[in-house]
């Protein structure tokens, strides 16, 4: 999958729990900078699981520093290839 | 001399309104609530204790039972160490925490309480994974305080009755719970508690003291227990957008109930309106989603 592609995959799972407000935020934007109220803890949360159930990947809440990684769309770039090439080399991508 | 403890709420027509508890008041709830968990070693509460599930969870039952309480209602997104006799109290968004560690509370006695709104699918996951959880769920108001209870169960769900606790009574009223009793509250521009009270709950009753809940009146929701009248809302947004506004409430699996906020606007983003509405809505919840329409959907 090309970045290209996984940048595009995780901006419609995004849009669809932030709403169109989400579409005018660029991608190294902090969002909860650029959300405010639209983007707390729990929604966070949300869009965790939601990032999760597309990508396959298992984010922990405890070893994983959500709050740096879900803080942006780069950040959770980053996160989501880097365990979906972690997967690869293990033989179990999704 | 006893000080009765203030609790305030968002009320029914979403202006905020406090109610006292007196301390023999929050002694006897504490007590009935003792007798449902058992013992513990342990509380971590995710109620905040400003409100009075939280306080009664979170600060009254440790008290009693002497136990330490870890408070986690300032992060939802850790579960903190747990002992290995536990009681967690949840509110909505708890479970989905709570799902994400089922291994860990395998391993322990988990008694876990549920209130302030509906319940969610997460819930019902966790209570269907850990076949010894025990699942105790409360119904009530900062205005009665707990009414019912029933336990979580994962099959039988939102049909599940719900028992009335030993001190309340029903008043004959078929549709809507209409209680009496010791632990009624006493509204701030009250010299006395009332002798019984109308919430907003409807029901069907199923025995003397048993009922199934069918919803509530009124366009209340309660965002991960939080109470929000919706005419309240979209009022402030009429006043402070100059916008034709509609919110809607709709389930939310995070945090029980929440609502998704339309608007019709030439000019205003949804970024705008959720700004606006930020400088004026207080302590009410912010919408879950924001949607500029060029109709209203009820139009």
């Amino acid at each position: 999958m090309t970045e290209e592609s996984l940048r595009t995959r995780l901006r419609t799972v995004l849009t669809t729990r932030l709403g169109e407000g989400f579409a005018g935020v660029p991608d190294d934007a902090d969002l909860r900078d650029a959300l405010g109220d639209g983007y707390d803890s729990l929604t966070a949360m949300e869009c965790i699981t939601a990032v999760e159930e597309e990508f396959g990947v298992e984010v922990d809440m405890v070893a994983d520093d959500v709050r740096h990684w879900f803080g942006s769309v780069d950040r959770m770039l980053t996160f989501v290839g880097d365990r979906l090439e972690d997967a690869a080399v293990l033989g179990g991508p999704r | 001399m006893s000080i009765d403890v203030p609790f305030a709420t968002s009320g029914t027509t979403g202006d905020p309104v406090t109610w006292f508890r007196t301390q023999d008041q929050l002694a006897a709830e504490t007590h009935l609530l003792a007798e449902l968990v058992g013992t513990v070693e342990q509380v971590v509460s995710f109620a905040p204790p400003h409100h009075l599930y939280g306080r009664l969870f979170g600060v009254e039952l440790p008290r009693l039972l002497g136990v330490d309480v870890v408070p986690a209602w300032d992060d939802p997104l850790t579960l903190p160490t747990l002992a290995t006799d536990v009681l967690i109290v949840c509110v909505p968004s708890t479970w989905s925490l709570l799902r994400r560690h089922l291994p860990t509370l395998a391993e322990r006695r988990v008694v876990a309480t549920h209130s302030t709104a509906r319940t969610t699918l997460s819930c019902y996951d966790v209570a269907a994974a850990l076949p010894g959880l025990a699942g105790i769920e409360l119904l009530g108001s900062t205005e009665t305080g707990a009414v019912a209870t029933r336990r979580i169960d994962p099959v039988e769900r939102h049909q599940t009755e719900w028992t009335l606790l030993p001190d309340v009574d029903q008043v004959a009223d078929p549709d809507r719970l209409h209680v009496r009793g010791p632990r009624i509250g006493r509204r701030h521009d009250m010299a006395r508690p009332p002798g019984s009270w109308l919430m907003p709950d409807l029901i069907t009753p199923t025995g003397p003291r048993t009922f199934r809940h069918l919803g509530r009146a009124g366009r209340l929701v309660k965002v991960n227990g939080k109470r929000c009248d919706l005419s309240a809302i979209e009022s402030l947004v009429r006043v402070t957008a100059q916008v034709e506004v509609e919110c809607v409430p709709v389930v939310d699996q995070i945090r029980g109930e929440h609502y998704d906020l339309y608007y019709t606007s030439e000019t205003l983003t949804p970024a705008d309106i959720r700004t606006r509405l930020a400088e004026v809505r207080g302590d009410n919840p912010a919408p879950r989603l924001v949607h500029r329409m060029e109709l209203l959907p009820s139009r």
